[in-house]
């Protein structure tokens, strides 16, 4: 037994200690193990670590505000308070929407559906922007799971009256339309960001990922519109609209000296607080930039300018008007005032179209072409406001022998508003084209001015000092004194301008839509030295009660330029029987 | 037993330091992966904390660990009182085994633990559970070793040793693998090992080896989701939310840590992204708050424990100590080697915790109990070598003198 108790003890020992030697390398080799990880995979799986573990919460940017050229606030950020529930913390959904759904003024069964489609979050919205007295009802309820949270919403304080100038914003903060789209990336701001460990439910761990990245405020603007005037011209326009029974309309007040533009202004409108309940995207549309027509008779002085510029009349030449019928080749052109020799003095002020016929088709296709393109027609005026329309001039080769006549009486061309009262601002401002605009300072998040566009900005001179100033002082005058425009001159002020009636084509195809009339005036006032310019469109008025310009749009404009001049307390014109005293 | 106070044995008081060493980084970090947004590790009552009870548990285990190695030495002295209590202890511990089996006597499941409640309600809002399968580590261990050196047993018989001692794995091998086939996975190693060690014939080990394979295999296809590990193992990067999230989990925690780590405490990945954090990954954890460093201090601790095994086997006054010592000390490392190597992803995730650090009593107490017979062996084994006395076999004076000199050479 003593024999084989030796070697048996050693085996026993000797493969022991190998084995337990071999966990001992087993274990270094995990060590070794860990290293490995450290280094060839440490890439590969920190990325997975920080791509799970850090969060991104945005430090919102505070939009800038908007103000008008007086200096009142037309749109700003108000803190409104969200109500929210945290799922989490909710221990019976039935009875927590019983008692939230009244405050908020919702439907229990949808507060009930909204908690348990967001079981999975911690932030369910009930109702975004409430009012002060629907926060304080939520935090009465004194429950743990409803909570208020603050939330930056974009407030229009005149609501309607700014709504197509402005546009809105988005609930992403981006601009939607008008200003708050042309200007977006100045009024945005930069939004910062704060880098967040988080846990596995995405809590936050209150830990810094990294230096949090601080948003840079967004700048404010100052507009040349005056909220004043803004209001003044959807009223009047707002009133005729409903007088006449008419679709719609659009008005702008124009300064002619610099183009600043004072009010623009379009019915139906909309609020812009909020801008989904906006019967549809029509009424959200600025016409007045958006919406080339065609012009009709207000386009005459237009090209008068060019054919007393260029000697195709004389300011003395009589022109046989034919007693209102005459036929261009074929076609039969009547007025509505027939005549027999009148001087262009009696052309303008009656409206002749056969008059106006008459020495368009002196002037030919290339002149008359090139007068539409010289008074910037055919191309974007250039003014700050997103999705403005060119119009339509006809390149040269599609113009027949009957277009000198159409382009006369304001047809074959198609203008915006915005062109067809700049181009008339070119005639009233001594024959200088100004580009027109909507903003006058660009101001930093602190106030401090970064950019001032307050210098007026010369586009072309497309007329003679004389000419222009003969067209508008004396014709246009005329208009108003004793044509078509009288009832333009409703104030203390002396009024020039020119009334215009088009036929509208079908809206959803070719042809001229009988009873469908565009009335148009543009006037400017005072006429000595004219401060204001104002156009006023008034689409499909209900012909039983008027449609033509002289009876829909001259009234509306008398009354925007009235009241405008008295605002601006322009002194009304003096009496030249007192001024002879 | 008077001797004892005058020749403090250095080995066993090494596995003191080194076994309270590896308690005190589990309990800091069982603190540390418990805190969470919702509460703090420290709230008060403590005991309800995983803090508090692992806190609890450190204390038992080190008082178990020194009474332990005290009461051991004559028990181990004794050949009839360590085989009686070898086989009590594998008695009680298959009666555990099969006692959790039956659904009313076991606590809810956790993980592919089974768990056999102790107490109703607890004591002081402590709920008292443990593993059965942390228990039969220890009396497979013992029982094997009785079972193959007492009463002048040849491990070279098949007969009247081989085949009793391979059924004694093999019972408690299925048993334990009915639920936790990591765990009897581990068995089986160390009964193998322990059956080589022995000296038994190689013959038999191969063919007993052919057998354990099957029966694995047979486990590991009864229970589906442990074939789903396997594959997910393989597919590492493929699926990152699904079957191996646990595993790349596990490495992006490492990963996180570098190598000096981000500081006790400050680790992302517990809050919510590592599953069993506490438990079975909290080497993870360790490795991302103490880095790679930290890590690699835990794993050298281990190594100190296996080596202080290795002393107190070398040393071990009788066959069957030695054996009980060799046995011992695999688990031991056997069991924290097969952890980390689940944690670093060198094998399919299976629930093994790491000894003496993972959050849980059953387990912490076990390898404290281990420790102590562990130190009592190495006490005794110093004692007698100081004394050149073998108590067990009369006449083998001169063997074990040889003995010792064997040991130095080594």
């Amino acid at each position: 037994m003593s024999f084989q108790t030796v070697p048996l003890d050693r085996v026993q020992r000797r493969s022991g200690a190998v084995l337990l030697v071999g966990i001992i390398v087993l274990l270094a080799a995990l060590a070794a193990r860990l290293a490995y990880i450290n280094t060839t995979l440490r890439p590969r799986l920190v990325a997975i670590a920080s791509k799970q573990q850090q969060g991104r919460s945005v430090i919102p940017a505070r939009r800038g505000m908007i103000f008008d050229t007086r200096g009142r606030v037309v749109a700003l950020d108000r803190q409104v308070p969200d109500v929210f529930v945290d799922p989490a913390l909710v221990d019976d959904v039935e009875r927590l929407a019983a008692e939230l759904a009244p405050r908020v003024n919702l439907p229990a069964r949808a507060v009930a559906d909204r908690i348990r489609r967001g079981a999975n979050s911690r932030f369910v919205l009930i109702a975004p922007g409430v009012d002060a007295v629907t926060a304080e009802a939520v935090r009465s309820m004194g429950n743990a799971a409803v909570g208020l949270a603050e939330r930056a919403r974009r407030s229009y304080p005149h609501a309607e009256t700014m709504a197509h100038v402005l546009g809105w914003v988005g609930r992403d903060g981006h601009g939607m339309e008008g200003i708050e789209l042309a200007y977006d990336a100045h009024l945005r701001g930069r939004s910062g960001q704060r880098t967040m460990i988080r846990d596995a439910r995405r809590r936050a761990l209150g830990r810094l990922g990294q230096l949090p990245v601080s948003p840079v405020d967004g700048g404010h603007l100052v507009l040349t519109i005056d909220a004043e005037i803004q209001l003044i011209a959807e009223e009047a326009l707002a009133a005729g609209v409903r007088r006449f029974e008419a679709e719609g309309g659009s008005a702008i007040v124009m300064s002619p000296k610099d183009g600043s533009v004072l009010a623009m202004v379009c019915v139906p409108t909309f609020d812009p607080n909020e801008p989904v309940t906006a019967e549809s995207a029509a009424a959200r549309r600025n016409r007045a930039v958006t919406d080339p027509v065609e012009p009709g008779s207000s386009f005459k002085p237009i090209i008068t300018c060019r054919a007393l510029e260029d000697g195709f009349v004389s300011t003395t030449e009589r022109i046989d008007c034919h007693m209102g019928s005459h036929r261009f080749g074929r076609r039969l052109v009547k007025d509505t005032s027939p005549q027999g020799l009148l001087d262009i003095r009696g052309i303008i002020t009656r409206s002749s179209n056969i008059g106006m016929g008459i020495i368009a088709e002196r002037m030919g296709n290339e002149v008359l072409h090139d007068t539409l393109r010289r008074f910037g027609l055919g191309e974007r005026t250039g003014i700050d406001c997103p999705g403005e329309s060119s119009g339509v001039v006809y390149p040269l080769h599609r113009w027949t022998s009957y277009s000198p006549t159409s382009v006369a009486m304001g047809y074959e061309v198609l203008v915006t508003p915005l062109q067809l009262i700049n181009a008339f601002a070119a005639i009233v401002n001594d024959g200088i084209l100004m580009r027109p605009r909507l903003v006058r300072e660009l101001l930093g998040s602190r106030g401090e001015v970064i950019r001032s566009l307050d210098s007026p900005r010369i586009v072309r001179r497309v007329v003679s000092s004389q000419v222009a100033r003969y067209v508008a002082q004396d014709l246009l005058v005329s208009v108003v004194e004793n044509g078509s425009g009288r009832r333009a001159a409703t104030g203390p002020y002396q009024v020039l301008g020119k009334t215009g009636t088009a036929r509208l084509v079908y809206s959803d195809r070719g042809g001229y839509e009988p009873g469908a009339y565009l009335s148009v005036f543009v006037g400017a006032a005072p006429v000595a030295d004219p401060q204001i310019l104002v156009l006023v469109m008034v689409r499909r008025p209900n012909p039983q009660i008027g449609y033509y310009g002289a009876a829909v749009a001259a009234p509306v404009v008398g009354e925007i330029i009235k009241r405008t001049l008295a605002y601006l307390e322009v002194p009304p014109k003096a009496k030249s029987g007192l001024a002879s005293l | 037993m008077t001797l004892e106070g005058h020749n403090k044995p250095a080995q066993s008081a090494a596995v003191f330091i080194v076994a309270m060493a590896l308690m005190a980084i589990g309990l800091v970090m069982v603190a540390s992966t418990s805190a969470s947004l919702d509460r703090s590790s420290f709230t008060w009552p403590l005991w309800r904390t995983p803090f508090g009870r692992q806190m609890v548990f450190v204390l038992i285990g080190f008082a178990v660990m020194i009474v332990t190695s005290r009461l051991a030495m004559p028990l181990l002295a004794s050949p009839e009182m360590r085989r009686r209590t070898s086989q009590v202890a594998f008695v009680i511990a298959v009666a555990c085994l099969i006692a959790a089996l039956i659904p009313s006597l076991a606590s809810p499941h956790r993980g592919s633990h089974r768990w056999l409640r102790l107490a109703i309600g607890g004591i002081g809002g402590m709920d008292i559970g443990f593993q059965p399968s942390e228990l039969a580590k220890l009396a497979m261990v013992a029982i094997v070793a009785s079972l193959l050196t007492e009463r002048g047993a040849d491990p070279r018989s098949f007969r009247r040793c081989f085949l009793p001692a391979s059924i004694a794995i093999a019972v408690c091998v299925l048993l334990v693998g009915m639920e936790d086939f990591g765990t009897a996975a581990l068995l089986a190693g160390i009964g193998v090992a322990m059956l080589f060690v022995a000296g038994c014939r190689l013959r038999h080990l191969s063919v007993l080896s052919a057998v354990g394979a099957c029966g694995l295999t047979v486990l590991l296809y009864a229970a589906p989701y442990r074939l789903a590990r396997l594959t997910a193992y393989k597919e590492l990067w493929e699926d990152p939310q699904g079957k191996a999230y646990q595993p790349l989990q596990s490495l992006t925690t490492i990963a996180s840590g570098g190598w000096l780590g981000m500081g006790l405490g400050s680790g992302v990945q517990k809050y919510g992204y590592l599953p069993e954090s506490r438990t079975d990954f909290i080497f993870a954890v360790i490795c991302e708050e103490l880095g790679i460093f930290g890590g690699a201090l835990v794993i050298g601790l281990f190594c100190a424990l296996v080596w202080l095994g290795l002393r107190a086997m070398l040393a071990a006054p009788s066959r069957f100590e030695r054996l009980l010592a060799f046995g011992l000390a695999a688990t031991i490392g056997l069991q924290s080697a097969m952890n980390i190597a689940v944690v670093t992803v060198v094998t399919p995730t299976t629930g093994i915790s790491l000894p003496l650090i993972s959050a849980g009593g059953s387990s912490l107490l076990t390898f404290c109990l281990a420790l102590g017979v562990l130190a009592a062996i190495s006490a005794r084994g110093n004692k007698m070598a100081s004394l050149s006395l073998e108590a067990d076999v009369p006449g083998r004076r001169v063997v074990g003198m040889a003995r010792m000199g064997d040991a130095t050479a080594w």
